[in-house]
């Protein structure tokens, strides 16, 4: 082999040695075709703090995003989904569990309690995280612009919304003195998210009646004493629990009598009064789209945090109407969609 | 070897020895029978130098040329594409002002503050790239902030008739405010109005997300730069939303 390839050369012959040039360049494309047809089912780990049944429908936009960078479940990709039922100390053994596995990449869906749990759990595995209110402060990232650590996704004004949405659910119902909070304590960041209600809570001289909810009876005690204390309205915080949760809290407002305000649309289109926030489903359709980003090779620590631009006050009339609550024309002109 | 044998070359040695001799600086002024055969070489070499001279310069000449046309066709490809984002900014900074140009059509005591934050929602419903409205009174205080992400603010008089927002839009009818950054990724442009008579100013905060897509799709280098309206735009490629 080599006496032929030194005997080109030495000859000079230019379409002989043409010839072996493309041979070997041949050789080489089919050598990283081969490497690149290799059957590997790739595997995508989910880590859901709430249970996936209760949000299915979050996961189709989550599916059309991987589908855009040419991933399909079953085809060429499988899912392996562990959910921690609303139970969040079970996240960390979960999350260790899906390592194990060897996933190629983590999603952590449902709040920063879960993409912390991810976290903690893998440096190798890259993470990425749906609606996390500020993850530069609750440690996930350094940068929006640029994570630095294998941590990605989208964040969400998701508690900072909070304090609008009380003076949105102040503008429904005028006159209300005071309005009762829901919030789950077991939320890392409660604390803050409270005292922020509170400030905007003086602003808007409303008096708060905070009832905390970890699990599903808590919520129903909560309405219990909303109803007692004769509140003007309810405020349902940002929370993962609260979405899993959704029937049930729209179901007691619904029973109490009680106006109430929610993050998500779908709060809204299941029956609820008022929902203000951005969308859920571009949240996760955009985590999807960053997976099969990764899956194809990108770095995500450069991957920018992806942030909101939409926000959508949905109103639905017909729950106002059950309420005998008139909608203001100010408030019907800002909706962006009104249920009728 | 005999002594016969070698005594002829003896002789054939000296000579050439006395040959030497009676020319002693023979190998500076090289002889007229040695140089025959390093002409013919001199001419190949001279030859081959002179032709390859001339391959070189040509080359170089050639990959000169090839460098400077690949570069002002580079420039002018991007040139283009900074013109056409340029154009695309500038429609969607026109489409806003329009939006905004019905908040200062009344005068201000025609209107109450009521009325006005209607409006200003109404504009944040229209326009989702504005996330921020401030109204100021002909005097140049804030009377109204509506916003997509804060309480609203009625009445907090905060004083901007020095602030170049106010002066500007003022002596100009329009301001626009250098690029900034919200949370360190999210770019940013203030745009303020001032309506024909005593309507005051209205300040809008516009979100350039939407429209920052087709700036950071041009690269230049790590990151591009780019400019409307003599104001640089540095646009990175990283910045992206949902």
């Amino acid at each position: 082999m080599h006496t032929t390839v030194a005997a080109l050369l030495r000859r000079g012959d230019l379409m002989r040695r043409s010839v072996f040039v493309s041979l070997i360049a041949g050789a080489a494309v089919t050598w990283a075709v081969t490497i690149r047809a290799q059957p590997a089912m790739l595997v995508i780990g989910i880590l859901n703090s709430t249970s996936a049944a209760s949000v299915p429908e979050q996961f189709a936009p989550f599916h059309r995003g991987l589908g855009e960078a040419g991933y399909v479940t079953g085809q060429n990709v499988a899912i392996e989904i562990r959910s921690a039922e609303n139970d969040y100390a079970r996240l960390p053994a979960l999350a260790a569990e899906l390592v194990r596995h060897r996933v190629a990449v983590l999603v952590a869906a449902g709040g920063p309690v879960a993409a912390l749990a991810a976290k903690a759990a893998t440096a190798e595995i890259p993470i990425v995280f749906t609606v996390v209110t500020d993850p530069v402060k609750s440690g996930l990232v350094a940068s929006l612009k640029k994570p630095g650590v294998k941590v990605t996704g989208t964040s969400g004004l998701t508690s900072e919304l909070d304090p609008k949405r009380l003076e949105l659910l102040q503008q429904i119902k005028p006159g209300a003195r005071t309005i009762g909070v829901l919030v789950n304590p077991n939320r890392p960041d409660v604390a803050r998210q409270s005292r922020e209600l509170e400030t905007a809570a003086d602003t808007l001289k409303l008096n708060l009646d905070f009832q905390k909810a970890g699990m599903p009876d808590d919520i129903e005690a909560a309405f219990a004493t909303f109803a007692e204390r004769r509140l003007d309205g309810v405020l349902v915080t940002a929370d993962p629990f609260f979405n899993s949760r959704r029937g049930q809290l729209v179901e007691l407002a619904k029973r109490h009598a009680l106006p109430a305000i929610y993050q998500w649309r779908e709060f809204a289109t299941a029956g609820g009064l008022m929902s203000y926030g951005p969308s859920i489903a571009q949240a996760y359709h955009q985590a999807g789209v960053y997976t099969g980003r990764i899956l194809r090779g990108a770095n995500a620590a450069e991957l920018p945090v992806v942030q909101p631009t939409r926000f959508d006050l949905v109103i639905n009339i017909k729950t106002a109407k059950a309420l005998s609550l008139a909608v203001p024309e100010s408030l019907r002109m800002m909706a962006n969609e009104v249920i009728e | 070897m005999s002594q016969r044998n070698w005594l002829p070359h003896l002789g054939a040695a000296t000579m050439r020895l006395s040959a030497s001799a009676r020319e002693p600086k023979a190998p500076r002024i090289i002889p007229f029978s040695a140089i025959r055969a390093p002409l013919f070489t001199k001419y190949v070499v001279l030859f081959v130098g002179v032709v390859c001279i001339a391959l070189l310069v040509n080359g170089a000449a050639q990959i000169w040329f090839f460098f400077r046309e690949h570069k002002a066709s580079l420039i002018r490809i991007q040139y283009e594409q900074a013109e056409a984002a340029a154009a695309k900014m500038g429609q969607f900074i026109t489409g806003i002002e329009s939006q905004l140009g019905w908040t200062v059509q009344l005068p201000w005591s025609a209107t109450t503050l009521a009325q006005r934050r209607t409006d200003a929602w109404r504009l944040l419903r229209q326009v989702p790239a504005v996330t921020e409205l401030a109204q100021l009174d002909p005097s140049g205080r804030e009377q109204l902030r509506v916003s997509r992400f804060a309480l609203d603010v009625v009445g907090s008089g905060i004083d901007f008739a020095n602030d170049p927002k106010f002066r500007e839009a003022l002596a100009q009818g329009r301001y626009y405010s250098e690029i900034y950054f919200r949370n360190d990724s999210e770019p940013y442009m203030t745009l303020a109005l001032a309506g024909d008579r005593d309507a005051g100013v209205s300040v809008a905060e516009v979100n350039l997300t939407l429209i920052w897509d087709v700036v950071s799709q041009i690269k230049v280098g790590q990151r591009g730069q780019r400019s409307r309206r003599s104001r640089n735009i540095v646009s990175d490629p990283t910045t992206r939303r949902w």
